[in-house]
């Protein structure tokens, strides 16, 4: 095995996606030669005859298979021959369907690519590097806005006081608001996305509320992120409520614990703040949906049956495994190996008939899978907040060559056999006239950064508790209040992102102004 | 899982090499925990092992554990939402052994194993 051999196959072993490959022999592959290698449109040669042969036209043969193979939308592809497109990453981007939905935004904005050893790049789960704010850009192009939405306890920012709702004003003595060279953003994307522990930046913030200037120099380190913060009853203790900010592996007790809080303090409702939880293990959410809902609602019920293209009915066409639908997970699974509570162990339930799911366009993926996934066993799902981001598709992350791909590989339905909601879920209230998505009880509101995410008078959690006692949403004051997000003014100056996560191929994302709050 | 496998039997034989060129029996690979907190050695170790990028992990990492768990949840679109934001798989989970002195880290799945020259680990007795 040579040295790059022996990369590859770690690189392999590290991959779900391309377990399955190894498995195919992709070693093998390796010791043919350069290949001619003929076009005909629409026959296709497997993927294992390209994989791992680096040449450019190898590689943009092994993506066209592959995507024949597993793209969720394979039959609307056009077919291109490989030659003709320059790069292995412009060849990828024409890789997908250009359907757009009733709505008119592209049907897929989720096909992407990493440089792998970027992708390997994990993280202890539950750990980044950063200060410890999390932030809603809200405009990332001039004039931008950015807002603290939430702090993480004992990090650089909540020792320096900073809270959500502080504004971000400068960076590094840079305008953030006004830059407009890519020399300026570049120096914010730098200071606000840190790629390491070190990183020392300057800040000036402004609080919503007080206008306070704040200025702060806050050293970048490893982040210990609470997933699930705020357990507490409300409303005479009748009322449970958490914050849950992401399904990540050292979620799973954090989850079981406050279940089992609000269980043993015998709550009727429940409010969960998803508001920016955009997803992570379906397993996971499987569980939170069980600890809603309880046995008699889901005994033996689907929460998400996954569905990959009409070539694969019956197995899983990257793991090779039979298909079988996501029961409502009543166990716990042990994500991370909790040594205080073992696999297998019974998860609490509060056995409700309804919930609260506080939302905005962060709300992603897993956490829309948890209202779905309830709506199909017919249990009532009041949103409030704005409307979901819309991605009822996944896919497993593949390398060929070093470069890891993402493009759509399956899509989930409920117990119902509905799954389309690629333009989310939204209050029935909403008004928004860009996109189409599931209308759903509960009320349209702006995300409130003028309080404390918990504290009852914070607009989506005091619309929630007033909802549940006279049913009617408060009168908008604002059309961003009805339509539940703030707009945002786009301009062409260069964008804040975070250039830790930047990808290969360019998104094309519609960036539709409930992605915008 | 050709390439699994091979990593399999590469750790293996260089950890079993290690063992046939000391003079007296030793020890078996046990599992261990960080004597002081050496997070950025730790890192630096599974981003070898895995070929990648630097790593975040928590300043105590193995200090209580000989385990730890890794995701890919916090890697995000432009969007700031998870690109891996509907996982159907488990997470990587990594473990901290000791053998003969030398600590190492070892993917639980793969069995691929990295050596950590400069890091002080003692047995864990938990």
């Amino acid at each position: 095995m040579n040295k790059s051999q022996y990369k590859l196959a770690v690189v392999s072993a590290l991959s779900l996606g391309v377990l399955s490959g190894c498995g195919s022999g992709s070693s093998d592959s390796n010791s043919s030669g350069p290949t001619v290698i003929n076009w005909t449109q629409g026959e296709f040669q497997s993927s294992r005859n390209f994989q791992q042969q680096c040449q450019a036209l190898n590689e943009k043969h092994w993506l066209r298979s592959w995507s024949n193979e597993t793209y969720l939308w394979y039959d609307e592809i056009v077919d291109r021959d490989p030659a003709l497109t320059d790069s292995v990453a412009d060849y990828f981007k024409l890789l997908k369907t250009e359907e757009i939905t009733n709505s008119g935004a592209n049907k897929d904005n989720f096909h992407s690519s990493l440089p792998t050893p970027q992708w390997q790049a994990q993280s202890q789960s539950g750990i980044t590097f950063g200060y410890g704010f999390k932030t809603k850009l809200i405009s990332p192009t001039a004039p931008r806005q950015a807002v603290i939405s939430y702090t993480e306890p004992n990090s650089p920012a909540s020792r320096a006081n900073l809270t959500r709702g502080f504004e971000i004003i400068e960076v590094d003595g840079v305008d953030f608001v006004n830059a407009s060279t890519q020399e300026d953003v570049d120096t914010i994307n730098a200071g606000l996305f840190p790629k390491e522990s070190g990183k020392v930046t300057s800040f000036a913030f402004k609080s919503v509320t007080t206008s306070e200037i704040r200025e702060v120099t806050l050293t970048a380190q490893s982040i210990a992120t609470q997933p699930v913060t705020n357990v507490k009853t409300l409303a005479d203790g009748s009322v449970g409520y958490f914050q849950f900010n992401s399904h990540n592996a050292v979620a799973e007790k954090p989850l079981y614990d406050a279940f089992n809080t609000l269980k043993n303090n015998n709550i009727t409702d429940l409010i969960i703040d998803i508001r920016y939880n955009g997803g992570g293990f379906l397993q996971m959410a499987s569980q939170v949906a069980y600890m809603i809902a309880g046995d008699a609602n889901t005994n033996n019920k689907i929460f998400e049956r996954t569905i990959f293209n009409d070539k694969h009915p019956v197995f899983n066409p990257v793991t090779g495994e039979r298909l079988e639908p996501v029961l409502f997970t009543d166990e716990f699974v042990g994500f991370a190996e909790n040594p205080s509570l073992n696999p297998g162990t019974k998860l609490p339930t509060l056995n409700l008939e309804r919930v609260y799911l506080l939302t905005t366009s962060s709300t992603c993926s897993a956490s829309e899978a948890i209202i779905n996934g309830l709506r199909g066993v017919d249990i009532e799902v009041i949103q409030i907040g704005a409307g979901t981001c819309g991605k009822p598709y996944g896919f497993y992350a593949t390398d060929n060559c070093d470069v890891t791909y993402f493009t759509i590989q399956f899509t989930g339905e409920n117990n119902k056999g509905f799954g389309e909601y690629a333009d989310g879920f939204a209050p029935q209230n909403t008004v928004n006239t860009e996109r189409l998505p599931v209308r759903v009880s509960g009320c349209a509101v702006a995300d409130d950064f003028t309080r404390q995410l918990g504290d009852p008078d914070e607009a989506l959690l005091a619309t929630a508790l007033n909802y549940r006692e006279t049913g009617s949403c408060p009168i908008p004051t604002s059309t961003a209040s009805l339509q539940g997000f703030a707009p945002s003014q786009q301009s062409d100056t260069p964008k804040v992102i975070d250039t830790r996560a930047i990808t290969f191929a360019e998104q094309n994302k519609v960036l539709p102004k409930a992605d915008n709050e | 899982m050709k390439s699994t496998f091979g990593i399999c039997i590469l750790s293996s034989t260089l950890l079993l090499g290690c063992t046939a060129s000391a003079d007296k029996p030793t020890p078996k690979l046990q599992h261990a925990l960080l004597q002081e907190p050496q997070s950025e050695l730790i890192a630096q170790g599974i981003a070898r092992l895995m070929r990648s990028n630097n790593i975040a992990v928590a300043k105590d990492v193995f200090m209580q554990r000989s385990l730890m768990v890794v995701d890919n949840v916090t890697k995000t679109d432009e969007l700031g939402n998870p690109i891996m934001g509907r996982q159907l798989n488990m997470p990587d989970r990594f473990e901290l052994l000791i053998k003969n002195d030398l600590c190492f880290v070892r993917h639980l799945d793969s069995k691929a194993t990295e050596p950590l020259p400069n890091v002080k680990c003692k047995v864990n007795n938990k």
